[in-house]
């Protein structure tokens, strides 16, 4: 997990804890044929933190809600490989399964989340803003050109070190 | 590496320098740089692979992450609206509150981001949102106003629509069913008031009409459910949220991340669900229906736990009956939503507007559509999943030939295999349907109508053979059923096509399109799959199309029937002319199947005639004609053959036996007649019709062809006498009384004319044609207020009447109401130029009037006596009224001739000028002197309209 984390403890912990409540409850899909209308609730959310205060503006927002999701989603897949081992009924679905279903793929390519993981922390030892690219390119879906915005840097230098990145954690996780 | 920065280091260094080089000169520095490091330099073209080709890998994101999508944020003002909040409603987009600066308002303002969409998509999205923004219905949300913006970098595209006061359906739907969800006292109020049948179907019958104006504007909802139909407070719906947001999602790669999940499957319909298949308003109507179950019946039709068993649901099961809590709904609300629900989208309402009917029915308390075709739609449906019931739907054709010739000469029935003892008895009921709708084809009405009224009697059949009944009265010339709206639409479009079949053959090229296409719409908004419709437009593509075209519609009738010998015959007809080889193999395939008559001998003659060998054409021909000598569509295929071979004597020959041999009698005529006809050699066709009335002196078919051929010729008379001896033969049918009217009014014979009118009104009240000729023969006559009241009644029924305006303008021209009479002439004038032809003078009638007005042309003094005198009566001065009279006839004498002063008198005498003298008041006589003068007033008049007295001297 990132270890430097330049923001106020309370904004992130009040961001991490609204987006677990979000995300916890997309993943779990309590209800079947449920879908959460995501899209409103961010926005909700990210509403009501502005009013709280301690955000700059959006991409501060978005810097903090990536490294949130991160963990919110390791976590959980995390939990889920527990239940399996225990033996306990597995009510919570592997997460590789659910990315590949929600996603509307069929599940021939899954991600393995944990090894991602494990690769992503090996490259930010070695580069920590490749590291932060993956970050908000897969787990906050930022776009290259928004990516750029976050880091206040080239949106060349995003589309360079995500091509980096992505050979890295390629040959890490032992992918083709 | 994994572990080394300085080595993760050189490597991105390298990489960096890499790129800025292209082609053999990477690959050499590639080389160079990593040496024999096999590790570095694999992990370098990894890493340059990724930067220049991509790959899948990483890059679709997590897909929660879309919850992190950029927005809007108040209070920012973008594209004129300033952002207010979040509507707390998302789909496939955000919607905000939000302010129009100009004009003040509040919208609801939805945004799709487009970045990246694919041009199309977006031009699609702007082309629709324009529809949209024209549509203007009280249960479509209102949209002001569509278009794009672009906020820090993103580009939106945007909507901004009517904020409607109301909950969504879904909440409704909730509220009802459980009173601790809805804290919103408004809301459970609503939902209480709502969850009556009458309600229900009140509200559904209303969106079902947006619908309809919505797929009539062309857009298609696509997303029909409770959360896209809000309730407003009064209780009506609003639909909101059209697909045309959707168009911008999809599967283009710069999308995916901004796409919204996709929604509970619930409400697609089975096309939907089954993905590919084009999407239409029929999916539209789907999605009513399942809604339409849940407000009756308090669930959805389809409930599974997982949406893949829901899918799976959707397209294979029938949902549970109908009911609320084991309480049945009347049979005809059960068909309407059965109908709605219906799995295969052709059986299915054809239109939002078609459901709208019927839930209207519903509330009327009349007859739905839904249950007309209620046995055998489900005997299809059963077909459709036990494919041995579907061996009971075969076909039978007879007579293609004559289709050729005719148009219309084509049989279909239901076989009735080996089935249950109530399917039999279907089948032959249909059976019966089908010979009288041929009958109705054939033009042979008095059949037709003797067929239908037999199964009047029957349950199944009753419906239908009403609807026949009535249509049997709209065929003829100068029909229109378009404009029945009470008959089947299937029939309605199969009718349509016949006509413009009709015309097409008269040498409008433009017809031949049109059949094909109402063909097309009768196959599509069937009921039953009937095989009639097919054929018929596989006939229209083979007469006209290319050979390719002719084929696939050919083929498409075989492989649709492929155990059916007379779907082969009718597919080797249509290809006859023109793949006449692939036609022979259909004729011997046919043949194959037991198909063995005269009609496929004749087909595989005229294939061979058509594939370059008429002398085996002849020979087969003549072959045929030898067995059945008395069958004329052979004879005259050789015949005509011979005639083309250039063996003018034998044909001649031919034409002989054939006569000598019976096949000359009536139907020999009729074929050729009608041939003639069809290719518009009238005087030809005359003559041949001329011999046929001589065999068959009161054969109303013929009689009408007889007539209508004379008076196209420009034989008035004879066609008089002609439609006269009709009028004998079928005093019941009104066309026999208006042909005839129409000839005499043209003769003048006036007095005729308006009683064969009248005959023809009484048997088909407000019939405008009928009433269009009284009128022209009522003015001739004189009598000018009846013939403006018809004139009118004609214009109330068809406001593009041109002869009815230049009836009106003669009248007023007439009654020197010179200003009313120009605007009539000019209003004629514009419509008559829309018509092919027009032969009446009205630019001519336009200047004249004109001028007589700059010219300020008084009426003359008896006109402005007869004025004078019904503007007595109105105020009851009897005296006043009488000496007006006295002055009119005084000076119309002075000026008139004796045909004027006909008509003047005529004129009085339907004004009833002199019977409104103290008629409305007869208990107070008249005083005996004006008695005496209205009596003798009253005797000239009659006297001078009747034509005599005319030279007498001037009494008083």
């Amino acid at each position: 997990m990132a270890s430097s984390d330049p923001f106020p403890n309370d904004a992130m912990s009040e961001i991490e804890h609204e987006l677990r409540r979000l995300a916890e409850g997309y993943l779990r899909r309590e209800r079947p044929g449920h879908t959460l209308q995501t899209t409103a609730l961010i926005d909700d959310t990210w509403f009501r933190l502005q009013r709280i205060g301690g955000i700059r503006d959006r991409e501060h927002f978005l810097a903090l809600a990536a490294q949130a999701m991160r963990r919110i989603l390791v976590d959980h897949e995390r939990a889920a490989r527990r239940l399996k081992r225990g033996g306990g009924r597995a009510k919570r679905q592997g997460l590789t399964l659910i990315v590949a279903e929600v996603s509307g793929e069929t599940p021939t390519d899954p991600i393995d989340l944990l090894a991602l993981e494990e690769a992503l922390r090996d490259l930010e030892e070695l580069a920590p803003r490749q590291g932060r690219i993956v970050e908000l390119r897969f787990f906050a879906g930022l776009s290259c050109a928004e990516t750029a915005d976050v880091l206040e840097i080239g949106e060349r230098t995003v589309h360079r070190e995500w091509a980096l990145a992505k050979a890295f954690l390629r040959r890490a996780m032992g992918q083709p | 590496m994994n572990r080394d920065p300085a080595r993760y280091r050189r490597l991105c260094h390298l990489f960096e320098r890499a790129l800025e080089l292209e082609g053999a000169d990477r690959e050499q520095f590639v080389m160079e740089s990593c040496g024999d490091d096999s590790e570095l330099r694999g992990h370098l073209l990894a890493a340059l692979l990724e930067a220049e080709a991509g790959s899948s890998f990483l890059e679709r994101p997590w897909p929660a992450a879309r919850i992190l999508q950029p927005a809007l944020r108040p209070p920012e003002i973008v594209a004129g609206y300033r952002i207010l909040d979040l509507l707390g409603e998302g789909g496939m987009g955000t919607v905000y509150s939000a302010q129009q600066l100009e004009p003040l308002r509040e919208v609801a303002l939805k945004t799709i981001p487009i970045t990246g969409a694919p041009p199309l998509r977006q031009r699609r999205f702007r082309r629709e949102a324009r529809c949209l923004a024209k549509l203007r219905h009280p249960n479509i949300a209102a949209i002001y106003e569509a278009g794009e913006f672009e906020v820090r970098g993103g580009r939106y595209a945007f909507i901004a629509m009517e904020m409607v006061d109301g909950w969504p359906l879904d909440q409704v739907f909730r509220s009802r069913r459980d009173t601790k969800l809805s804290d919103d006292d408004g809301l459970h109020a609503l939902a209480c008031r709502l969850d009556e049948l009458p309600e229900w179907l009140k509200f559904f019958r209303a969106l079902a009409g947006a619908l309809d104006a919505a797929h009539a504007a062309g857009i298609v909802h696509r997303d029909v459910k409770p959360q896209n139909v809000i309730v407003r407070r009064s209780g009506e719906p609003v639909l909101v949220d059209f697909g045309i947001a959707r168009d911008l999602e999809g599967t283009g790669e710069a999308l995916t991340r901004t796409s919204a999940p996709v929604g509970t499957p619930a409400y697609m319909a089975p096309e939907q669900v089954e993905g590919g298949s084009a999407v239409d308003g029929r999916s539209d109507v789907w999605g009513v229906g399942v809604m339409l179950y849940e407000a009756l019946s308090g669930r959805r039709p389809f409930e599974e736990a997982t949406q893949l068993a829901l899918m799976e649901s959707i397209r294979l099961h029938d949902p549970p009956p109908l009911a609320k809590e084991s309480r049945r709904y009347p049979r005809d609300v059960e068909a309407v939503v059965e109908r709605a629900l219906t799995k295969e989208v052709s059986r299915r309402y054809a239109s939002a507007a078609l459901l709208a009917d019927d839930l209207d029915a519903l509330l009327e308390g009349r007859p739905v559509r839904a249950r007309r075709a209620g046995p055998l739609s489900r005997l299809f449906r059963a077909g459709r999943r036990r494919p041995g019931v579907a061996a009971l739907v075969a076909v039978a054709v007879v007579s293609v030939l004559a289709l050729a010739a005719l148009g219309g000469f084509l049989w279909a029935s239901w076989d009735d295999l080996q089935a249950g003892r109530r399917e039999v008895r279907r089948t032959e009921v249909r059976r019966a349907l089908d010979r009288a709708w041929m009958a109705v084809l054939r033009d042979e009405s008095s059949d037709a109508r003797r067929l239908f009224q037999k199964l009047l009697g029957d349950g199944d059949a009753a419906d239908e053979a009403r609807a026949g009944l009535r249509m049997i009265s709209w065929i003829g010339p100068g029909a229109h059923p378009a404009k029945d709206e009470s008959m089947d639409p299937a029939f309605r479009a199969f009718l349509e096509g016949q006509k413009a079949l009709e015309s097409a053959r008269h040498g409008d090229p433009a017809a031949w399109k049109l059949a094909e296409e109402r063909f097309a719409d009768a196959i599509i908004r069937s009921v039953v799959p009937r095989p009639l419709f097919h054929f018929a437009l596989a006939s229209a593509v083979g007469a006209r199309g290319s050979a390719e075209r002719a084929l696939a519609a050919a083929r498409g009738l075989t492989q649709r029937f492929p155990e059916e010998p007379q779907a082969w015959k009718a597919a080797g007809f249509t290809v006859l002319r023109k793949v006449p080889e692939e036609a022979l193999r259909m004729f011997e395939r046919a043949r194959e199947l037991g198909a063995d008559d005269l009609e496929t001998d004749h087909g595989i003659a005229m294939a061979h005639f058509y594939a370059g060998r008429p002398d085996e054409a002849v020979r087969r021909l003549r072959e045929i004609v030898s067995g059945s000598p008395d069958a004329a569509a052979p004879w005259m295929s050789l015949t005509n053959v011979l005639t083309v071979l250039g063996h003018r004597d034998e044909a001649r020959r031919a034409e002989k036996e054939a006569e000598a041999r019976g096949a000359g009698g009536l139907e020999w005529l009729r074929i050729r007649g009608e041939r003639l006809r069809a290719e518009g050699r009238w005087k030809e066709a005359l003559d041949i019709y001329e011999k046929a009335a001589k065999i068959a002196p009161r054969h109303p078919r013929i009689l009408e062809r007889l007539g209508g051929l004379q008076r196209k010729v420009g034989k008035l008379a004879p066609a008089a006498s002609t439609f006269k001896r009709w009028t004998d033969v079928q005093p019941g049918n009104y066309r026999s009384w208006l042909e005839f009217s129409t000839v005499v009014v043209a003769l003048g014979r006036l007095r005729e004319a308006i009683a064969a009118a009248d005959r023809a009104l009484e048997l088909k009240p407000g019939n405008t044609a009928a009433l269009v000729n009284r009128s022209g023969a009522l003015r001739m006559w004189g009598a000018l207020t009846s013939a403006e009241r018809d004139a009118r009644a004609v214009i109330a029924r068809d406001p593009r009447s041109a002869e009815s305006y230049l009836n009106l303008g003669l009248i007023h021209h007439e009654q020197f109401r010179l200003q009313e009479a120009l605007e009539d002439f000019e209003v004629a004038h514009r419509l008559g130029a829309l018509r092919s032809s027009w032969p009446h003078p009205t630019a001519d009638f336009i200047a004249k009037t004109k001028l007589a007005l700059r010219m300020k042309v008084q009426a003359p003094s008896w006109v402005l006596a007869m004025r004078s005198a019904s503007k007595s009566i109105q105020s009851r001065d009897w005296a006043q009224a009488l000496t007006d009279l006295e002055s009119c006839l005084r000076l119309a004498e002075q000026t008139l001739d004796g045909a004027g002063l006909m008509r003047l008198s005529r004129r009085v005498l339907d004004d009833e000028l002199l019977g409104g003298i103290c008629e409305p008041e007869s208990e107070t006589n008249l005083p005996l002197e004006l008695d005496v003068r209205r009596t003798r007033l009253a005797v000239r008049f009659r006297r001078l309209a009747a034509g005599k007295n005319l030279a007498a001297p001037a009494q008083r």
